[in-house]
């Protein structure tokens, strides 16, 4: 019985993450992404010391959600500035200052905007931290003798364990014949 | 790219290639090493530089310290000239900032890729200026652990709420916003050079301080995704917040009815000085880092023209912004106006306005030559007047508009203690200790980044066999 | 040139029968509103003249736009746009016929701008003591001046840009460079003094710094309007379909949205700064076009200036939608359109805009007259800088 299935059973004691492998140059990383996905494979993913181009489409990567959830965030800044200025100036404490009206959409302009920006960027930072499922401390990927180079200049492409076609020993092959340097199957 | 040099060796003049290293892990060390050294082993003209800074910083501390002890009559702001040196230096300050976030965002949005590698100290540099901006109105309250008043806090000790109408609520705002997201920003582009840090770090203590400041960034192609949507979104409201800041800032003097204070243009020419006095400050600290640091290869010449470009771009928009003022202030056909620009220029103030103009218009002119645009003593020099010739500007624009204003009976002449000297001088500290604390400790160039431009100029250059020494 | 019988894509050399089925529709176009144009003056002089105004400030901007953007991409060394980059400078060499254009401002001085009644000037201390510089010879004589200047600097930089496209060396780019740097100060000081001459002075007590850019960004925004639709249209025809792809339109889109975007923040700047300080004499200018029919155009200018174009182009897809930015360059020069004939009408419909066919014909001359320089440029040139080091780079170009 392969861990794999093992895992799948709940018995054993190794959790398999998947099965890594190393390339050194980004282009050779994308060709063999393209080529394990062409094999069938959806659970990959790649570790890489920067955004690598065009390595989204190779393994398919989804589109990222944050646009949306900023957007929301950017609604609700606006909202709440209006209602700010609106409430202070007008409901809660009216006090007729250089003659201007208690409310006006000329001065609410500034801190609508300040707002509006302010609660964009925290959705766009928190936001992006929770999709990813960071911070953590751990990650089984960590394992991997060489997983300290990912942010150097090795570009590592797994096949996680979770993969419906995932079985160690073939899938190491499978990535030692779309050129990887080194292959490891990785416990953590 | 690739195919175009290929074709016509003629462009590699016109686009040189930007990064000098052998590989992507040559980029690492070039980078990593100099936060890496042991820090026992700092050169001495490190800690020598240190402590003149650090020293100076006590003095800011100590001018301060002073300050709250005896209250605001120690800076010599008095009537007429109600705002002088703290909001000269506040406004000066505010604007140094801003080149680094047009740096980090604009040119990122413009998809210019010189920027990778100054981005990183520009953002820090921001964040430094905009802490030694808040000093000043900060301590300007009088009672600045009283401070919080300022933001819409439902307090029972005095309950009022702020004046929304003012434009001061508005800076409160725009400057506490503009902090927040540069530095959400700075952290955000610094994460997965943190992991760097963090999968190269010997000691026990390194591993664990970046690894918990890292986050667990791994470099997962899918957490890449989201990052540079963030990344994009974050640089997308930048770039207007960066406008929006110095608008703002513009809007305190320009919602007034003083001549010289009321006009229109001050919004974009409040935000072209500072990206121009940014850009000019960004310049003299990487010459002298890139001297101290040995960064050659990474912040090379092409670097430095380009900023030099900007820099001439931005103090010709200036020089726009002079004179426009100076004509519609003529054009207006209005008695006061025409004095405040005429006193401005021949007034007591003289020699104020012709530092201003000398600096701010005048001298960047030089850069229309490349022997001078790519001198670096030139633009060490000039780089050290714009900053000069943008302070006396806000200087120019308050004190003069302030001293001389409709009844001649009122007129003054404002002159600065000498607490208020050694408060501005204070903060130069201050931001230069920042500044140097950043560099030795912190990875000065976007390693990420850079090797997204390596990886791109690899693909491009292969033919000219362009590589390291 | 001479390959007549090689009509491939690649040679981007426009088809002789459509250039001429064009060039017959623009001069037709041309002659018909020219002929409009003068029953119209003699109907009802006044009325001309202010129509015209607009329509002279909507091409003459959008020229202005041209000029300095091509400058730009000079100074840049901007390679995504170089596919496009000739019918910009097709756009831009529509300059010098302002010369032409600029004779109707001339004649119709008097009735256009209160400045020139010497009852009025005598009546107001401000317009005394400005009387040197609001005076017919010295207007007439700076806005020959303008075009003279802005004409000698686009023939000169065309004339680089075309030879390129034979001597294809990286020369000229270096010299149009040359050109450029002084350029964009002429574009932008030049084209302030220009728009505080020919629109500011229509309220001669009226003075606002930040005027001259709210018209160049306008005028800037009009021109990447045009722009889009002229790429549009060719693709449409077939024309030069592989050499501005899906990536270009969507860089066009993200233009048009940050011209949005900043012509909004001066705009507003003016406003809010006016607004705000509440002095007499610069309150006027609004307090204008607050009042009648006036006010429905100006409360709709925010909605149709900034909240429907910015928003509807704030996405990504609508950036890449070749419809939407149709639409949005449509919109954005219908509203050029409205918001100058906003800054200039009131000064002659006190109580409301009153819509009139000479606008039309007005707007349809000096369209049709720029649109016959601009056209023709296509039979003399190729219709991509086929010179330039970087068109294979611009081909091929990606928004990463």
């Amino acid at each position: 019985m392969t861990p794999a299935q093992m895992d799948k059973l709940g018995i054993g004691d190794d959790k398999v993450y998947g099965v890594i492998g190393e390339f050194s140059d980004p282009h050779d990383l994308v060709a063999a992404g393209r080529k394990i996905r062409g094999m069938g494979y959806t659970k990959l993913d790649a570790m890489t010391p920067f955004p690598v181009h065009g390595i989204d489409d190779a393994i398919g990567v989804p589109a990222s959600k944050l646009g949306w959830i900023v957007v929301c965030f950017t609604i609700l800044g606006i909202l709440t500035a209006q209602g700010l200025i609106y409430w202070v100036g007008a409901v809660n404490y009216p006090l007729v200052i250089g003659g201007k009206p208690l409310y006006d959409v000329s001065y609410s302009i500034p801190v609508t905007f300040e707002l509006a920006v302010l609660f964009s960027a925290f959705a766009a930072f928190l936001g992006m931290w929770a999709i990813n499922g960071l911070p953590r401390l751990y990650h089984p990927s960590m394992v991997y003798k060489n997983s300290h180079r990912a942010s150097d200049d090795r570009f590592l492409l797994v096949i996680e364990a979770d993969d419906p076609m995932f079985e160690p020993a073939k899938s190491a092959d499978h990535m030692r014949t779309v050129g990887a340097a080194e292959v490891e199957v990785v416990e953590g | 790219m690739s195919e175009a040099v290929r074709q016509h060796p003629a462009l590699m003049e016109v686009n040189p290639p930007l990064i000098r290293a052998k590989d992507y892990h040559d980029l690492t060390e070039q980078i990593s090493e100099i936060t890496e050294g042991d820090v026992f082993k700092t050169p001495l003209k490190y800690w020598i530089t240190l402590a003149i800074t650090g020293s100076i910083t006590v003095l800011l501390g100590g001018m301060l310290t002073f300050l709250v002890w005896n209250g605001i009559g120690v800076w010599g702001n008095n009537r007429p000239v109600g705002w002088a040196w703290d909001i000269t230096n506040f406004v000066f300050w505010i604007g140094i900032g801003h080149a680094g976030t047009l740096i980090s965002a604009i040119l990122f949005l413009f998809r210019q890729k010189w920027r990778t590698s100054i981005n990183r100290s520009a953002e820090a540099m921001t964040l430094f200026a905009v802490m030694c901006a808040g000093i000043f109105p900060l301590f300007h309250t009088g009672r600045p652990w009283r401070a919080y008043w300022l933001f819409p806090i439902p307090n029972t000790d005095l309950n009022i709420w702020q004046n929304f109408r003012s434009p001061l609520i508005w800076d409160v705002f725009a400057v506490s916003t503009y902090f927040t997201v540069s530095l959400l920003f700075w952290f955000t582009g610094l994460v997965p050079d943190l992991a760097t840090l963090r999968d190269r770090a010997v000691t026990r203590t390194k591993q664990v301080v970046f690894g918990l400041l890292s986050l667990g960034w791994r470099g997962s192609a899918r957490h890449w995704r989201n990052y540079e949507m963030s990344y994009l979104i974050l640089a997308a409201i930048s770039t207007p917040l960066v406008l929006s800041v110095h608008s703002i800032v513009s809007f305190d003097f320009a919602t007034s009815v003083i001549p010289g204070w009321h006009t229109t243009i001050f919004p974009p020419y409040f935000v072209a000085g500072a990206i121009f006095s940014g850009f000019a400050c960004v310049m003299t600290l990487l010459i002298i880092a890139r001297w101290a640091l040995n960064l050659n290869n990474i912040i090379t010449m092409k670097h430095l023209e380009n900023m030099n470009k900007i820099i001439l771009v931005t103090g010709s928009v200036v020089g726009y912004a002079y004179a426009t003022e100076f004509f519609i202030a003529w054009y207006s056909g209005n008695t006061y106006e025409r004095y405040a620009f005429l006193n401005r220029a021949l007034g007591p103030y003289w020699w104020a306005y012709w530092t201003m103009v000398t600096c701010n218009v005048i001298s960047p002119q030089f850069f229309w030559f490349k022997k001078l645009r790519t001198s670096i003593p030139v633009m060490f020099v000039l780089s050290i007047t714009t900053n000069i010739g943008m302070w006396f500007e806000r200087f120019v624009i308050i004190v003069t508009s302030l001293h001389r204003d409709f009844l001649p009976s009122s007129w003054g002449y404002f002159k600065p203690t000498w607490v208020d000297i050694c408060t501005f001088i204070g903060t130069i500290g201050l931001f230069l200790t920042l500044f140097l604390l950043f560099a030795r400790f912190l990875p000065m160039i976007a390693i990420s980044e850079v090797k997204g431009v390596l990886s791109y100029e690899k693909g491009a250059f292969k033919d000219q066999e362009v590589v390291a020494k | 040139m001479s390959d007549h019988h090689a009509i491939h894509a690649e040679t981007y050399q426009m088809e002789a029968a459509r250039w001429q089925a064009g060039r017959n529709t623009l001069a037709f176009v041309a002659l018909a509103s020219i002929l409009a144009c003068l029953a119209g003056y003699f109907l009802d002089a006044p009325r001309f003249f202010h129509s015209y105004l607009v329509a002279f400030a909507f091409t003459t901007f959008i020229g202005i736009g041209a000029f300095f953007f091509v400058m730009v991409q000079f100074l840049t060394g901007s390679a995504w746009s170089v596919t496009m980059r000739r019918i910009m400078e097709n756009i831009m060499i529509t300059i010098p016929v302002g010369l032409i254009l600029f004779i109707p401002i001339v004649l119709g001085i008097k009735e256009i701008y209160p400045w020139t009644n010497p009852e009025v000037v005598a009546a107001s201390e401000s317009l005394r003591a400005k009387s040197a510089y609001l005076s017919e010879n010295f207007f007439i004589l700076r806005g020959v001046i303008y075009f003279a200047l802005w004409s000698l600097w686009a023939v000169a930089i065309y004339r680089q840009s075309t030879k390129q496209d034979t001597e294809k060396s990286i020369q000229q780019m270096h010299v149009a460079s040359r050109w450029s740097a002084p350029g964009l100060f002429l574009a932008v000081v030049v084209g302030s003094l220009a728009s505080f001459d020919w629109l500011m002075s229509l309220m001669p007590t009226w003075y606002s710094t930040i005027f001259g850019l709210v018209t160049l960004a306008g005028g800037s925004l009009s021109f990447f309007s045009i722009v889009t639709l002229v790429c549009l249209g060719f693709r449409r025809a077939g024309i030069l379909k592989d050499a501005i792809t899906d990536e270009h339109y969507h860089d066009l889109g993200k233009w048009l949205f940050a011209l949005t975007a900043f012509y909004t923040y001066v705009a507003f700047s003016q406003y809010m700064l006016i607004w705000y300080a509440n002095i007499p004499e610069e309150t006027e200018w609004y307090r204008h076009r607050m009042e009648g029919g006036w006010f429905a155009i100006s409360i709709a200018m925010p909605f149709l200036r900034f909240l429907i174009p910015f928003f509807v182009l704030l996405c990504r897809a609508a950036k890449r939608s070749k419809t939407i930015i149709a639409l949005i360059a449509v919109w954005s020069l219908v509203v050029e359109y409205i918001d100058l004939y906003w800054v200039v009408m009131p000064t002659y419909y006190k109580d409301g805009p009153q819509f009139h066919w000479l606008d039309l014909a007005t707007l349809a001359a000096t369209v049709s007259i720029c649109g016959l320089v601009f056209w023709s440029r296509f039979q003399k040139h190729k219709m991509v800088p086929v010179g330039d080091l970087r068109l294979e780079q611009s081909l091929h170009f990606e928004n990463a």
